[in-house]
């Protein structure tokens, strides 16, 4: 579902001719490895070159959490995951973090 | 989850997210508990004053630096006395000043304070996020219902207290594993129990080799390893009856005490999913399995396995498996001087999920192929299956499940069982999610005994589940 707004936020990018690069790590390298990416972006059509999936070791996607505040715990192969979405400018500064549908504040 | 807003994106280009997801559709996709914020806010606490006296640190080295470079030359060693001249110029009263009759510190000697200052505080703040990371989580679910009958218990009707349920699961490194799942719960006598549901040490070889020792789901079929005891996660408002928890009424064994084998492959595309496992044989007791969790009395074992097909491209979100297992069980309501009867059973079951960003579908049929041991009855056929099917429209999930068990009640397996008769229910239900950890569930069921009693009863069922 969370992905799916990210694709309603191309769409809105595309229209308003904003460039915008999308990256998304999973939570669960254990089970979501790369081939498993790579069907996941076949499937959903998700395979523009500014769509960047990232996987790593449990520990480093913890720390990664950890420090960008995604909070996440897994109850067995179910991953307990919020959808916030972070947003950084051209200079790399975040300019907003919120819900998916918070975004639409931030296209002005 | 808060939103804050610092000023505006640039106009033309932005780097969206850092977005995390789980699950590729095969993988079932859920959201959010809340966090330790407290625990780690402290850490964060720590972290800053840290920081801060780093910056106190490095500014006190660099007026010192500044005050060598700008101090004499200091005097030829043998020359007491002239040192403490380039001290004199230090700030009186801080640590830093050098004591009278002390030599001056030398550039060498900075650099190698400020090295162990920048060792601390790596060490320091390694520590901090190794104790970020230490401990043990605690989640859990919960929840409640009401009813013209008990969900799990038909002959109550009105509210009910479902149960409330622990999930623990410790940090002990980076391949030992631990699970607890500690539940209290209301039994078919009104009153709360509780029960130690899972209890798993474990130990993880590689990617395609996780060991565990203690009580687990036994892996037979989808559902009872794909969904546990916290009742949020699932779709529906409650297990397949023939599948559900032995204290529930499930006449197959949820739960295993012993070893179990878990693992998946990559083969292509594809990705083959394993377990194996062996455990106490059960036991009825009540008119209910019982798995024995102190071990038995005549060394019986169950043994099992299952295998499964998780597949890609045009079938993507669809996984495939058959599953096996044989145990000999023990009917102990049968007290002496009558022999205890004891039957083998066989179970063969074959399973399809196909789980994706809309549907959520879920088959399983299983054969059971019993031979009484003791009564000379013989062997006996008997088999029992549900077909489960869920749309996602957001935040509806509306479903639709059918189940039937045909259990022959010559099997004394079947017989002594309280829920051991023969059935079919159909449901139509509607999950909505108020939150992202809690749900709403309503079902109407319409459920039909067919051999012991031949009865049928339908229910209205409401269900608000939680997690945490």
């Amino acid at each position: 579902m969370t992905v799916r707004r990210l694709q309603q936020m191309q769409r809105e990018f595309d229209r308003r001719g904003t460039r915008a690069e999308f990256l998304v790590i999973g939570y669960d390298p254990e089970r979501d490895d790369a081939p498993a990416w790579h069907q996941y972006r076949e499937t959903r059509h998700l395979t523009r070159s500014n769509w960047h999936f990232l996987i790593g070791t449990r520990t480093a996607v913890e720390q990664t959490a950890r420090q960008l505040g995604f909070e996440f715990w897994k109850y067995d192969e179910h991953v307990m995951h919020d959808t916030r979405i972070l947003y950084f400018d051209e200079r790399g500064r975040l300019v907003e973090t919120g819900e998916a549908a918070g975004y639409e504040t931030t296209l002005r | 989850m808060g939103t804050a807003t610092p000023p505006r994106a640039g106009p033309s280009r932005v780097w969206v997210g850092a977005l995390l997801v789980a699950g590729l559709g095969h993988t079932p996709v859920t959201y959010a508990a809340a966090a330790d914020s407290e625990r780690i806010a402290t850490l964060e606490q720590k972290l800053d004053q840290s920081l801060q006296l780093i910056r106190q640190l490095s500014a006190r080295v660099n007026d010192l630096e500044a005050q060598v470079a700008q101090a004499a030359p200091a005097a030829p060693a043998g020359r007491p006395g002239t040192g403490a001249a380039a001290a004199a110029a230090a700030q009186p009263g801080t640590a830093a000043a050098t004591p009278p009759g002390t030599a001056a510190a030398t550039p060498a000697d900075t650099a190698q304070r400020l090295a162990r200052v920048e060792q601390t505080v790596t060490e320091m703040a390694a520590s901090a996020g190794q104790r970020a990371e230490e401990g043990m989580a605690t989640h859990g679910f919960a929840d409640v219902g009401v009813g013209n009958h008990n969900a799990t218990f038909s002959k109550y009707q009105g509210a009910n207290v479902g149960e409330l349920d622990f999930f623990l699961t410790p940090r002990l490194g980076s391949r030992t594993r631990a699970l607890f799942e500690l539940n209290f719960e209301v039994g078919s006598d009104g009153a709360v129990g509780v029960d130690l549901e899972r209890a798993q040490l474990g130990y993880q070889f590689a990617d395609s080799a996780t060991v565990w020792l203690g009580r687990f789901h036994t892996p037979y079929g989808y559902y009872n390893t794909a969904f546990h005891h916290g009742q949020q996660i699932a779709t529906s408002l409650r297990r397949p009856r023939f599948i559900d928890f032995e204290d529930h009424g499930g006449i197959m064994p949820a739960h295993t005490v012993g070893a179990w084998l878990t693992g998946s492959e990559r083969v292509g595309d594809e990705k083959v999913t394993y377990d194996v496992f062996i455990g106490n044989s059960q036991r009825i007791q009540g008119g209910i399995l019982d798995m024995n969790n102190a071990g038995n009395t005549h060394g019986s074992t169950i043994v099992g396995g299952n295998l499964g097909l998780i597949l890609s491209g045009a079938l993507d979100g669809l996984k495939v498996g058959v599953d096996v297992f044989q145990t000999r069980i023990e009917d102990e309501d049968v007290l002496p001087p009558l022999p205890t009867p004891a039957t083998q059973v066989r179970s063969y079951g074959v399973y399809a999920a196909y789980d994706t960003d809309t549907w959520e579908d879920i088959g399983e049929f299983h054969v059971f192929d019993n031979q009484d041991l003791t009564g000379h009855t013989g062997t006996h056929r008997s088999d029992a299956g549900f077909l489960q099917m869920g749309y996602r429209a957001g935040r509806y999930t509306p479903y639709a499940r059918y189940e039937r068990g045909a259990l022959q009640q010559s099997d004394h397996f079947f017989a002594a069982q309280t829920n051991g008769s023969s059935y079919y229910r159909t449901a139509l239900g509607l999950r909505f999610d108020v939150d992202l950890v809690s749900s709403l569930k309503l079902e109407l069921a319409e459920t039909h005994l067919t051999d012991r009693v031949i009865d049928s009863y339908d229910e209205a069922l409401l269900q608000y589940a939680i997690r945490f």
